[in-house]
């Protein structure tokens, strides 16, 4: 309280019921079912770096776990507060510093809410450009704690691929700025110790993002193809004669029949594809112009502008009760990255891995691909099993098990853990064995910079406090 | 009461995981806590339907008072879970069980007493005849409702009024003196006053002899409109019920009223009891269109979509210091555009975002303004 004054400071039951949980499905869970949830001891929000490293000082002193809290809204358990301690909530840390319309760059403080930032750069006629499903909730900081990413980002990439540079509070207090700009010959990058890092290195308090300019033209358009197959060579070839959509979405057999039924009101199999392109008008006619002749090439039927526009005007609607997989369904998105050669496989591994393994269980998995790189794509898939066991120890094994599997289905072929809502909770436990020799370079550097392990201990694969 | 028992658990389902619009809660954005947000009141009311969290914990009546109920997060929500509806629903347990805070019963008292919840002493009706150089028609067809925000914080409102009325020779009443409607008391969570006062002003009505009211406050508005009959209370058949926005925009669309052209920038907010409860946002635009040689310079969050004024849930009575501070806000959202002029058109609004005024545009209800043109 000395730190931050006493309205900043909370111990009340009721405060910390709210912190008790973030988007994963096992917390939300085990609230439903009236189990004791992992309660923090104090909440606390602050509204400097110094602040934040005063706190961080006091917690070694006591030896309290400290977890950095943004918007809540994660799905991989980041926030559960396993071990108590103070839960630093830093959504007060929330002011635009500098916009440099020049740069065209924005420096904030991390805990500024997604939107509120993007209503901000938009009075300027700038964009962040990053349209993560979370962006009404998520805060800026979260965003590069996590390694987020956004329905535009094939074009303009993940959060950590806008970022510039970051102040960052070490476990120890030590307040720290990487070097002002990202691409340099002056040795490793001290932000890839923080980006993605979760609040286990140290607690990311300021951010400088790239941005761009309000495109002047933004269109959305769609094909359909006779099978997956065909929509991932047609994706694969866009990507690879380089051109920039701002939007692929692919979406499988399953996935499309739900979408275009629901979107354009008729049945049709195949693999539906939402294309989008955006920028300067003259260049938006000819990337739109290049990727139709791929797509006609493969035999893509041309499905106009209607899916794709509703698509983007509701892109978040999805994930809104009760249009989101909810309770008391077991349910999970599994997404993983791979390159072009191994994507195909990947997918068919993890369909088999759920349906298969899971059949009597009833499970069932759908997929899309909506993170396309130069070199590969993400496969955004999910799993639903409609009636998990009742019992909450029971449902929780179920729910272990078939994400050990698909996991490992990802690590098998070839693919990795997450392309982007993080570790968390949920998969630190196969953090280790995903990097296998080269995670002792990342625990090194966890025990050197933070070598009482208060930092959100028990995520990223870091294990317990102390 | 206006939530089935199906709809408020649907409702808490809804909420308690859903981070979705946290950016569209007035009060989060304010204090920045878990616990004012649309999901942390779901989390805690399911935490409180399920005996995990206590009632009687003074947290619980503290979280669940500070809120504007002001419906924007259900604007934003695709589910649209009334989450509004759901705190006015536990604020109504907490009055129920005694535990609500002790704003919400010294507000039911003034609101008997002297007819308003505020503790600001109302303009008594002769006062705003005289003021407004006006008299009351006995028996004439036109009743005006003032509203307890206008009589308590911004009299300029009725004054204005009434001498448009003048102005235009149109013969009016006012019940004298004026009972409050219980908008504020139902937003309190009172409802047994709220009812009480809804029925009182539907009987005062009644016995006016009046075939149609208008009202200045869009709360008013939003109560006779939606939760007078939920309440009990009867309006005379036939009785036609304006807000002064929609009575303005047809007045000077059938009488082709001539108004003096203004030259100023003007920005426009929509009160939240317009913008998403009754979804007038077009009338008070249009009137202000004949006035004005320039269209407005539409703030961030306009029409559905605008954010909170500060004076919504009873805020301004339970949160004073969190109301002043939203009002800023959107005070400040008028200055970015520059508009010479913030005109809403709710007294309320007016009242607390003049109160907040700094170097910006100056602020003016939508009456005063047509007022001021039709000198």
């Amino acid at each position: 309280m000395d730190i931050t004054g006493a309205e900043d400071v909370s111990v009340s039951e009721v405060d910390k019921y709210a912190y008790s949980t973030d988007v994963y499905w096992v917390p939300r869970m085990w609230l439903d079912r009236l189990q004791r949830p992992s309660l923090p001891d104090f909440i606390v929000h602050p509204e400097s770096a110094t602040e934040v490293s005063r706190i961080l000082k006091v917690a070694n002193r006591y030896r309290l776990p400290v977890i950095p809290y943004g918007g809540g809204s994660g799905s991989q358990g980041g926030t559960v507060p396993l071990f108590g301690g103070i839960v630093l909530d830093l959504k007060k840390m929330n002011k635009i510093i500098k916009v440099d319309e020049k740069s065209l760059t924005v420096t904030a403080q991390a805990g500024i809410n997604g939107q509120v930032l993007e209503w901000e750069l938009n009075r300027h006629d700038l964009t962040l450009a990053h349209y993560p499903a979370s962006e009404y909730g998520a805060t800026l900081g979260g965003y590069i704690a996590a390694r987020g990413s956004g329905t535009l980002s094939t074009k303009y990439g993940k959060a950590e691929d806008m970022l510039m540079s970051l102040e960052v509070v070490l476990p120890q207090g030590e307040i720290i700025r990487s070097l002002p700009i990202p691409s340099h010959s002056c040795g490793p990058d001290v932000r890839q110790h923080f980006v993605g890092s979760e609040g286990t290195m140290g607690v990311i308090t300021e951010v400088t993002m790239r941005l761009d300019p309000v495109p002047e033209e933004r269109r959305f358009r769609s094909y359909l193809f006779s099978d997956l197959a065909t929509g991932l060579e047609a994706g694969r070839r866009i990507m690879t004669q380089r051109y920039h959509p701002c939007t692929i979405r692919l979406y499988d057999p399953p996935s499309t029949q739900k979408f275009i039924k629901r979107v354009l009101g008729v049945d049709a199999d195949g693999s539906f594809m939402v294309l989008g392109t955006d920028g300067p008008k003259a260049l938006v006619d000819l990337e739109e112009a290049g990727i139709d002749d791929i797509c006609r090439t493969l035999g893509g039927r041309d499905f106009g502008r209607q899916a794709g526009e509703a698509w983007w005007k509701q892109r978040y609607d999805f994930y809104y009760p009760p249009f989101v997989p909810d309770l008391p369904d077991l349910f999970g998105t599994i997404e993983s990255t791979t390159t072009y050669d191994k994507i195909l496989p990947l997918y068919e591994a993890k369909k088999r891995a759920i349906e298969e393994g899971y059949k009597e269980w009833g499970a069932t998995y759908t997929g899309h691909f909506s993170h396309w790189f130069p070199w590969g794509v993400m496969v955004y898939d999910r799993f639903y099993i409609k009636r998990p066991p009742h019992d909450a120890n029971e449902a929780l094994q179920l729910h272990n098990m078939i994400w050990a599997d698909a996991a490992r289905a990802s690590l098998a072929s070839g693919g990795v853990l997450n392309d982007h809502h993080g570790i968390g909770l949920k998969l630190g436990w196969l953090l280790p064995e995903q990097y296998g020799s080269a995670w002792q370079v990342l625990a090194g550097v966890k025990k050197m910079l933070d070598p009482n392990g208060i930092m959100n201990p028990g995520k990223l694969g870091f294990g317990f406090p102390g | 009461m206006f939530l089935t028992d199906e709809e408020r658990k649907l409702t808490i389902q809804g909420c308690r995981f859903c981070p979705m619009c946290f950016h569209a809660d007035a009060v989060a954005g304010i204090t920045c806590k878990e616990s004012h947000s649309p999901r942390g009141r779901g989390l805690i009311l399911f935490g409180l339907e399920n005996g995990v969290l206590k009632w009687d914990d003074p947290a619980v009546a503290d979280v669940l008072y500070k809120s504007f109920t002001d419906g924007l997060p259900q604007e934003w929500c695709a589910g649209h879970y009334d989450h509004d509806e759901l705190v006015i629903d536990a604020r109504h347990r907490l009055v129920d069980k005694g535990l609500a805070p002790a704003e919400v019963a010294q507000a039911a008292a003034r609101t008997v007493a002297s007819g308003s919840p505020y503790a600001e002493v109302p303009s008594a009706m002769g006062e705003l005849l005289e003021k407004s150089g006006t008299t009351v028609t006995p028996g004439a067809e036109l009743l005006v409702f003032a509203g307890c925000a206008a009589r308590s914080l911004y009299p300029l409102s009725p004054i204005a009024f009434l001498k448009i009325l003048k102005a235009r020779g149109v013969p009016f009443n006012l019940l004298d003196p004026e009972p409050c409607c219980g908008m504020t008391l139902y937003q309190l969570g009172d409802f047994s006053h709220a009812a009480e006062q809804a029925k009182a002003v539907a009987q005062r009505i009644a016995e006016s002899g009046a075939r149609e009211i208008v009202l200045l406050d869009p709360d008013c508005f939003r109560m006779f409109t939606t939760r007078f009959a939920r309440f009990g209370a009867q309006l005379p058949g036939g009785m036609k019920v304006s807000h002064v926005s929609e009575w303005l925009y047809r007045g000077m669309e059938v009488e082709r009223w001539r108004l003096k052209k203004r030259g100023e920038s003007f920005t426009y907010h929509d009160p939240s009891s317009l913008a998403r409860f009754t979804g007038l946002h077009d009338p008070a635009r249009a009137v202000l269109s004949s006035i004005f040689d320039q269209p407005p310079r539409e703030m961030l969050g306009n029409r559905a979509k605008a954010f909170c004024g500060g004076e919504g849930g009873g805020m301004v009575l339970t949160n004073p210091e969190i109301a002043r501070e939203v009002a800023a806000r959107r005070y400040e959202q008028a200055g970015t555009t520059g508009a010479d002029l913030l005109i809403t058109s709710s007294p309320a609004s007016a009242g607390l975002l003049a109160q907040v005024k700094t170097g910006g545009p100056i602020v003016k209800d939508l009456v005063e303004v047509v007022e001021e043109s039709l000198r």
